[in-house]
């Protein structure tokens, strides 16, 4: 009897150490069932990845097929309004300031993407965009007071020859690290941005290669080639 | 028997598994709830989002708060989510051909100024509202009939008058001018020279290219004093008017050619996510169906009953409510006194404007012959019965009514129009359709949604109906997902 | 407190080479198609893809155009009069067998009063074409007269399919457009062009069921402009770069930094490797489109050929499309038009529809004529117009020179897939299994005898009938079960009496 009250009371102080835990969990499970918006909290989950290493039969992960994108975003592509937006956002130019891109807009709306599926997505909507983003590059690039307001505070801003601005890897990264921030916005991922590196990287070699690297042409050409690159691709394409 | 010792074990080791359960369902990394808020910012608005606005996204995800993480990112001030977003959402709604690409219209403005300004959103069905510019972006400008109709301003209070700042006022003082004969009011944004009507879209077209923020420079006035200036003599009735369906975009829609009949066709494809066939009841009264629907088609009355009676039944009865609405190359027409007078031969013959009704209306005598815009609701019983039909807060009978007005609200308050609007923005959010459970948990959705979402309060989205409350529901369906 | 978080089985899978899986668990699910299979599947070739971290080049990237012109196969076009046309009105709509006459006892139903319809001495012979006879009354075929250039009859040849539509337009499974990709109909630019967004066919009409390959995308032509645009060509890229190289180097980085972006499309979005494999290759493919071809080569209002085809509808939309098939730029094309309604419930409008829609069509083949290009044009409609009786008495309004043609209140649900064909190397004769058979299925005074095929009450399966005498008239019959949607089989195989029409070149 005085054997069994020690182990009751060995336990109650075993319990009441882990109280606080206990309180916490079931807190943090109630919050997990009342407030909408958690992770975890969609529809139901039949398989919660409880061990099944992809082989074959393993019994309890059985899963209905209509359920299998349960809780998954679909991938998708900006639609023309999504695109036009974006291009004004990270240029800074509205559609309508320039008749050369309003006019190349009213044009050619048509072939850049409707629908928002990614499925629906064809060569010729991707090419659309693109040649849009060209557009707005020419300007940003060509035009010296777009230029001066875009690229103000950058290594580029006064137009230095390549010999000065791009004569070497860290200048370089540092013409597409601006523009991978200021077209893709601050949400890129490490990963992705190392990637996106090394793609240039190729590009603005191949760019400059032949060229004469003490004119600020040269510059223009590389800053236009980075930007319809980078610009009109599904970085910015994609969401 | 278990022992005490093992027992205290096994409680231990079960609170610990609770515990670190419970904390690996909010274990997301940084870098993944920054990439989850950059992917809903995008979905939502179209455009990448600033550093501040990502941060706070990002906070809000890790914090387990998607679905506030999608409020900061329609609330914030590049607009997105309502120049791009709703307005690619509800464009292909529409117009007939569910063309995407179309210009602003007083349809997509409409739905926009009413989900900004917190308004419930079923009454786009039925409100005596429509969206224009501001008066600050407007001049109101008239033909003058005593100057060969030219383009004129008026003079007002003795000035001459390029803006003004109190509509109402203007209007009452002008009434009567409004009502000459060939003087219509004309709507244009600042600026710009020419001859801009409403009746023809072009001062939306203006306001979308040249005023950036403009889902905050509208302003709601009612249809029935914006129609009443197209159409000089003829004052549209308010009992006429229902929401975006009775906008001019829809009503180009709606009351082009035919008998208005499409209308209800529109409405379920719309705002019900049904198509017409979904809807066919054979077994619904005939008595609303009208003259022109032979009842012998080809000569086998069996056709009629086995095909036509399925969907004419239940639409005509319904179509009745606009049958004071035509729209013919451009221009909006509205006729209380359209089914007056004895038909004619040329009322037979379709072309006589809202009288278009009464084409074709000798095949069978023996049918229906509106006289006015009373409707009648021959869905409330039978398979369309599962389409929720409730009485509205006013008391307006489900069975039956007079007007666009009143079918709009009835429309409105059922439970299809809910869970059709649950079903879009899920498709929008997530980009596919839902799967069963989805939509199972949609509907359950859709029930708060007419109820209003007690939390966002703080966010004053807490009202009934209120769209923006409804994308922060549905966004962790898919944005909250684990791995 | 952040906690790391366990490797899913999705990231591993991502990573291992899988082969003979037979059952696939939630992160495996892979859809084959756009649609969601059920069951389970297996597709280890697409995981080992995406695991390697691939530019796309490793892809087999299908129906992205650029294939061979395939000269020797037959334009195919598609022309959608949306509304209700009464096509099966235009012909004779003959009953089991044309040996037997026009078996009808009367044309009512078909809009047509008893004293006006035909009789076997009433056909004007040079109002037909190989294989159908048109009504004396038939305003289409009173356009096409009009208005096709001497001699091109000759080498043409028509059939008919009859069908029951009782579905909306966009409904209709009358579409083949997907199919001719997988017989190498890809075109040199792009496999599919229409002038609608409504359905993946590019059209109005839905595909054929099963067709649909989520490869293929439809390409909007709706204008001059976005037919000169289907190539994507780029001037002011190449100019301000200086050189065609450079440009493509730019196109190239665009497609690298886009085809990551794809594939951080992992974990948290839909497992759908298909159309991430698919976003890939368009990519891919974009990189190598501008470079085939300019705008001005692909569409050139001016060109002489073009203007003395289609006058003044030059810029039209029809014209377009038909430019771009004819030339071979686009493998297949949809033209889509609408306004085919006669719910006025007039006869003459209904006529004056059919004075448009000949018009166009000979204008198309005229075009082809000119390109030396063999054509199978398809011309459907969901239901015509049913016609007004009244006491028993058909109501009728004169249309015009003595014709008096029936009121129609409303849809039917009579169609037809009018089929033309034209090839310069043919003679009218040399197209038809049988001179006196050129129907599938047949008509009766109350409309399409439902059971007179497997078509007559299956729009899909009459789409499919078209498709198989597409293939008899290339010789590639027996490609019919190899093609998507047929599971191996061919849906009219011991029946071709019935159901070929038309033969090989001899």
């Amino acid at each position: 009897m005085k054997a069994r009250i020690s182990q009751s009371i060995l336990v109650l102080k075993n319990l009441t150490a882990f109280l606080p835990l206990m309180l916490l969990s079931i807190f943090l499970v109630s919050c997990q069932a009342n407030v909408s918006g958690v992770l975890g909290s969609h529809s139901s989950d039949q398989n919660s990845n409880n061990g099944d290493n992809g082989d074959n039969n393993s019994g309890g992960d059985t899963q209905d097929p209509n359920e299998a994108n349960a809780g998954l975003i679909g991938p998708g592509a900006k639609d023309y309004r999504g695109l036009e937006a974006t291009l004004t956002a990270v240029t800074g130019i509205p559609r309508t300031k320039y008749s050369a891109i309003k006019d190349y807009i009213d044009q050619n709306e048509s072939s850049l993407p409707m629908s928002k599926y990614l499925s629906a997505l064809s060569s010729t909507q991707i090419l659309a965009t693109f040649n849009l983003a060209t557009k707005y590059c020419e300007f940003i690039v060509d035009r010296s007071d777009e230029r001066e307001r875009f690229f103000k505070g950058s290594s580029f801003e006064n137009l230095p020859p390549p010999n000065q601005s791009l004569s070497n890897d860290t200048q370089k990264l540092k013409l597409i690290d601006f523009y991978l921030g200021q077209f893709w916005g601050p949400g890129v991922l490490a990963t992705q941005k190392q990637q996106a590196e090394t793609d240039m990287m190729a590009l603005l070699n191949q760019t400059l290669e032949g060229q004469d690297l003490n004119s600020s042409n040269t510059t223009k050409t590389v800053l236009y080639a980075a930007c319809s690159g980078i610009l009109g691709s599904g970085g910015t394409a994609l969401d | 028997m278990v022992g005490l010792r093992s027992m205290s074990r096994i409680i231990v080791s079960s609170l610990l598994a609770l515990f670190c359960l419970s904390l690996s369902v909010f274990a997301i990394s940084h870098d993944e709830a920054m990439d989850l808020a950059n992917h809903l910012y995008q979905r939502l608005t179209g455009i990448p989002p600033s550093q501040v606005i990502l941060d706070q996204m990002t906070n809000d995800i890790m914090a387990g708060h998607v679905d506030k993480a999608a409020l900061v990112a329609i609330d914030s001030s590049d607009l997105g989510f309502y120049k791009n977003t709703l307005v690619g959402m509800f464009t292909p709604l529409s117009n007939e051909d569910h063309d995407p690409q179309r210009p602003l219209s007083d349809f997509t403005a409409t739905v926009v100024g009413l989900i900004i300004n917190n308004k419930p959103f079923n009454q786009a069905l039925y409100a005596n509202v429509i969206y224009t510019p501001t008066d600050d972006l407007q001049t109101y400008f008239f033909k003058d009939p005593n100057n060969n109709n030219q383009i004129t301003s008026i003079h007002y209070n003795g000035n001459p008058l390029t803006r003004i700042s109190n509509t109402t006022g203007f209007l009452d003082e002008f009434g009567n001018r409004l009502d000459v004969p060939k003087v219509r009011a004309v709507l244009r944004t600042n600026g710009l020279s020419g001859d801009r009507r409403y009746e023809d879209n072009i001062t939306y077209l203006d306001l979308q290219n040249n005023v950036p923020d403009w889902p905050r420079e509208m302003v709601a006035r009612s249809q029935t004093e914006v129609f009443s200036q197209l159409r000089s003599g003829r004052q549209v009735q308010a009992e006429d008017v229902a929401g975006l369906i009775t906008s001019r975009e829809m009503a180009n829609a709606n009351f082009s050619a035919g008998t208005n009949r499409v209308t209800i066709k529109n409405i379920a494809s719309d705002f019900f996510c049904k198509d017409l066939t979904q809807l066919q009841d054979a077994t619904a009264a005939d008595d609303f169906v009208r003259r022109d629907v032979d009842r012998s088609p080809n000569g086998d009355s069996r056709v009629y009953q086995n095909t036509c009676r399925s969907c004419h039944a239940g639409m005509d009865g319904l179509a009745n409510a606009f049958s004071y609405f035509d729209f013919q190359t451009n221009h909006f027409a509205y006729d209380p006194h359209a089914l007056d007078a004895t038909i004619t031969d040329r009322d037979l013959q379709g072309v006589n404007g809202p009288r278009k009704i009464f084409r074709a209306f000798d095949n069978y005598p023996a049918g229906y012959r509106p006289v006015d815009n009373t409707w009648s609701n021959r869905w409330t019983t039978g398979p369309n019965a599962s389409l929720g039909w409730r009485t509205p807060p006013s008391g307006q009978s489900v069975n039956h009514g007079k007007g666009a007005a009143q079918l709009g609200e009835v429309l409105a308050y059922t439970k299809a129009f809910s869970d059709c609007m649950a079903t879009r923005v899920f498709k929008r959010t997530c980009l596919r359709d839902p799967t069963p459970n989805e939509a199972t948990q949609l509907i359950s959705i859709a029930r708060q949604f007419e109820q209003g979402f007690s939390a966002y309060a703080s966010y004053d989205a807490s009202g009934k109906y209120n769209m923006r409350a409804l994308f922060a529901q549905v966004a962790p369906m898919c944005f909250g997902g684990e791995n | 407190m952040i906690i790391k978080k366990k490797l899913t089985e999705r990231d591993k899978l991502e990573y291992l080479t899988h082969g003979g899986r037979t059952k696939l668990n939630r992160r495996d699910f892979l859809t084959r198609s756009t649609a969601a299979a059920v069951g389970y599947v297996m597709a280890p070739s697409i995981f080992s893809l995406i695991a390697k971290r691939a530019y796309g080049e490793d892809l087999n990237c299908p129906n992205q155009g650029g294939g061979n012109a395939n000269n020797n196969m037959m334009a195919h076009l598609e022309y959608a009069a949306g509304g209700g046309f009464p096509l099966c009105r235009e012909f004779v709509c003959v009953g089991p067998s044309r040996e037997n006459g026009d078996f009808l006892k009367s044309y009512e139903k078909y809009a047509i009063p008893d004293d006006q319809g035909p009789t076997k001495n009433g056909f004007d012979p040079n109002s037909t074409i190989a294989g159908l006879d048109f009504h004396n009354g038939s305003q289409l075929m009173k356009a096409f007269d009009l208005h096709i250039n001497p001699g091109v009859k000759e080498h043409m040849a028509t059939m008919a399919i009859a069908v029951q539509c009782s579905s909306d337009t966009t409904q209709n499974q009358l579409s083949i457009t997907h199919s001719f990709a997988q017989l190498g109909l890809t075109g040199s630019v792009v496999p599919l062009i229409g002038n609608s967004t409504l359905n993946p066919g590019g059209g109005r009409h839905a595909l054929a069921r099963g067709t649909q390959d989520p490869s293929i995308k439809s390409t909007l032509v709706k204008d001059p402009d976005t037919a000169r645009s289907i190539g994507g060509y780029n001037q002011a890229l190449v100019d301000r770069l200086g050189t065609p190289d450079r440009a493509q180097a730019v196109l190239e980085a665009m497609k690298n930094l886009s085809v990551d972006k794809i594939n951080t499309l992992k974990n948290k979005f839909t497992v759908d490797d298909q159309a991430k494999v698919l976003a890939k290759c368009g990519y891919m493919n974009a990189k190598e489109l501008p470079f085939r071809y300019k705008p001005d080569e692909l569409y050139n209002a001016a060109d002489p050929d073009l203007v003395a085809a289609f006058g003044d509808d030059v810029g039209a939309v029809h014209a377009c499309i038909a430019e771009l098939v004819a030339n071979r730029y686009a493998g297949v094309g949809v033209i889509a038009e609408n306004f085919y309604d006669t719910h006025d419930g007039t006869a003459l409008t209904s006529n004056d529809q059919g004075l448009f829609l000949g018009k166009k069509l000979a204008q198309i083949v005229n075009y082809f004529d000119s390109k030396n290009q063999p054509l199978h044009l398809n011309c459907t409609t969901d239901g015509t117009m049913g016609v007004l009786f009244k006491d028993g008495v058909i109501q009728v309004e004169d249309v015009g020179d003595g014709v008096l043609r029936a009121k129609h209140p409303g849809d039917n649900s009579l169609c037809a897939i009018l089929t033309l064909v034209y090839d310069p190397n043919r003679s009218a004769s040399d197209f038809l299994v049988k001179q006196n058979q050129a129907q599938v299925g047949y008509f009766d005074e109350n409309g399409v005898v439902l059971d007179s095929s497997i078509a007559a009450n299956n729009p899909s399966n009459a789409a499919l009938a078209s498709l198989y005498n597409y293939l008899a008239l290339n010789n590639m019959t027996d490609k019919m079960s190899t093609l998507q949607g047929m599971n191996g089989k061919n849906p009219f195989e011991r029946k071709e009496e019935d159901y070929l029409i038309f033969k090989p070149k001899a």
